[in-house]
């Protein structure tokens, strides 16, 4: 418990900056236009003035009030975002086969609840699978191997 | 009959092979995916989304229609046996229908849960062909003004009255609007937001945004926590699936009085059926004889809410189908489908392409007997789905979300823009702010902006004359009144309440 709901502080105070620098941005750089013919940039800096506005109304009341702690997981970001990236990288250069074989079974990494000879088997399966149903069923014109070699 | 005709115009698009058996499809994936712990309708639209892009646009609609209410029913399976809600819809069902199962009663529990979906959703699809002609005739003489007031409406319904904080999901709405605007504007042809990428001239696709919000969102959140509970596999063990003479005798009165709540809320805009099937419940539990009962496995209390939930399913297609407004998130990737296949929904879409229309009607018709047939004997599948631990799940769920995203234009970077709004998604869930209006405000932002500014035009400029039209003052001024009574209400409820962040575990 935290004397103060800092979640919402931070969560808000984002909101605000983020409105305010939208509006900004708009404001100076795309043409505001008159109420009847408006331009390009009157949506956008209205806005970004009233997420500002619910940005405040989240964070000043979260001044005044207790708060939980926000417990950020890094292992799991730190192994999708590979483990996705990864996917991204091969899927058009070595194909979808070995691309669906590293995303499965990197993704397992994720957490220490799956061995190594269960995630090749889930792997496996999932790489026999996404063939099976997207080249085989649906014919995505996607490539099962690519090698560039 | 006009009616009749069309609805045989529907039956006639329906059955084509093709369009039965991508609503078999629809309805099992729907299910399937449904099913699985903790992954609720948005999530599992927006995974199997990218599906049917291939489609032509009645098939498409007719199996994320199934996928839709597929997802639906197999919520309630894993609310029942597990006591997870898969959606704030299916939390009511958790509160009698896991009671059930535990006294050994989940077979009854399921059976009547797919009984009282079908007949709910019958009397949805009944109020949605009665209905939509009337409002699509109705809303041919709206102007900018009126399309303008009823989206506010609908946003600022959907992002305050089911919201714990109004002003989260006002802030939510808001945001959503403003990436919305990314890209070219529609009117001047200017390129907003794009800082010289030509890529971002396109703006960001729904899919993307949806998939990597509710999809990897929903990942990142829940691999590394601890699960809730383990499975209990006692209470998955279906012993009898019929109901008694009994329980028929107790579910009927409360089916109906839920289908019709349900089929009421459902069409309105922003409320839909997380509403409804509380509605349905409390309405049950106050004209009970034996309120007691509820919470210890009343069937009343499993009946009313479900019936109450797809009725309101379908009877949210009206104003999405009708006017082109979405009342939530859900039906705002609806929405979002149909503009992908090039469909702009509104009044018109009726007359103009009546066997999508009507064959979509029948469809749902097909979808919910479909549940009926291929649920009642597949339970026991699902069960055994049900105890495949998450571990395993969702690094396939992962899979599906990469190749979902790199097939909508085959480009890999595409893959890492869902992976962005992934980390988007988990920030949200960890400042505890909801992505449901921020979808919403996204798919509605550019429609509110362009009907605006029409608006404004045509009244010179002058906001009052859009405050005069009887229809739109109205709704804007309706929509003034949800507004600050849910933000009153709010801070009410803070003041009085003793902590609203109480906490269930302790701070060591």
């Amino acid at each position: 418990m935290l004397d103060r709901d800092y979640r919402d502080i931070v969560a808000g105070l984002g909101l605000t900056l983020a409105g305010v620098a939208a509006a900004a941005y708009a404001g100076s750089n795309y043409a505001m236009g008159t109420v009847s013919r408006m331009g390009p940039g009157m949506m956008p800096v209205a806005l970004g003035v009233t997420l500002a506005a619910f940005g405040l109304m989240i964070s000043v009341p979260a001044l005044f009030r207790k708060g939980d702690t926000v417990v950020l997981k890094p292992r799991p970001l730190v192994v999708m975002s590979i483990s996705i990236i990864g996917f991204a990288l091969m899927i058009e250069t070595v194909g979808i086969v070995p691309a669906v074989f590293f995303t499965t079974v990197f993704a397992t990494f994720s957490e220490t609840r799956v061995r190594l000879g269960a995630a090749l088997i889930l792997g496996a399966g999932m790489t026999f699978a996404t063939w099976a149903l997207f080249i085989v069923g649906l014919n995505l014109p996607i490539p099962a191997f690519d090698w560039p070699f | 009959m006009e009616l009749l005709a069309n609805l045989a115009l529907g039956l006639e698009t329906a059955v084509t092979p093709t369009n039965l058996l991508f609503c078999f499809a629809g309805v099992f994936l729907g299910t399937f995916v449904g099913v699985i712990p903790g992954v609720g309708p948005l999530a599992a639209i927006s995974m199997l989304f990218p599906l049917t892009f291939y489609l032509d646009p009645t098939a498409a609609l007719i199996m994320l229609a199934g996928i839709y209410y597929g997802t639906t029913y197999g919520g309630s399976t894993a609310s029942i046996l597990l006591n997870i809600p898969g959606a704030t819809s299916s939390a009511v069902t958790c509160l009698d229908g896991h009671p059930m199962a535990k006294q050994g009663r989940a077979g009854v529990a399921l059976f009547m849960t797919t009984i009282a979906s079908f007949a709910g959703g019958s009397f949805g699809i009944i109020v949605l062909s009665l209905f939509s002609p009337l409002i699509a005739e109705y809303a041919l003489t709206f102007g900018p003004a009126e399309y303008f007031s009823l989206m506010v409406l609908g946003l600022v319904a959907a992002s305050t009255i089911a919201n714990a904080a109004p002003s989260k999901g006002l802030a939510m709405v808001v945001l959503g609007m403003l990436v919305a605007t990314v890209g070219t504007d529609s009117q001047s042809g200017v390129g907003r937001f794009t800082f010289g990428s030509m890529s971002l001239l396109e703006g960001f696709g729904i899919s993307a945004m949806a998939m990597g919000l509710f999809g990897i969102g929903e990942i990142l959140s829940s691999v590394g926590a601890k699960r809730i509970a383990k499975v209990d596999k006692s209470s998955a063990k279906l012993l009898n699936m019929l109901p008694t003479k009994d329980d028929w005798r107790r579910s009927w009165l409360p089916g109906l009085r839920g289908s019709s709540i349900g089929a009421f809320i459902g069409a309105l805009p922003g409320t839909g059926p997380s509403i409804a099937v509380f509605m349905a419940y409390a309405v049950e539990k106050r004209t009970s004889k034996t309120p007691e009962r509820f919470g210890n496995g009343a069937i009343e209390g499993l009946v009313a809410p479900e019936t109450a939930n797809n009725a309101a399913d379908q009877t949210a297609f009206i104003p999405t189908l009708t006017l082109g407004i979405p009342g939530s998130a859900t039906m705002a990737l609806m929405l979002g489908a149909l503009m992908i296949h090039g469909i702009q929904p509104g009044p018109t879409l009726i007359v103009d392409q009546p066997s999508l229309f009507w064959g979509l009607v029948m469809s749902f018709w097909i979808g919910n007997l479909l549940l009926l047939v291929l649920n009642l004997p597949l339970i026991g599948l699902w069960v055994r789905l049900l105890l495949i631990p998450y571990h395993f799940l969702y690094p396939a769920i992962l899979v599906f979300l990469c190749i979902g995203a790199y097939s909508v234009r085959a480009n890999p970077a595409d893959v890492l823009v869902v992976l962005g709004f992934g980390f988007v998604g988990y920030a949200m869930r960890l400042a505890d702010l909801p992505a449901a209006p921020l979808l919403l405000g996204f798919v509605l932002g550019p429609l509110v902006e362009a009907q605006f500014r029409r608006a404004m035009v045509l009244a010179r400029g002058d906001f009052t004359a859009i405050l005069e039209r009887p229809i739109a003052g109205t709704v804007l001024v309706l929509s003034a009144i949800v507004l600050i009574w849910t933000l009153v209400s709010a801070v009410l409820r803070r003041r009085r309440g003793p902590n609203p962040t109480e906490e269930p575990s302790s701070d060591t």
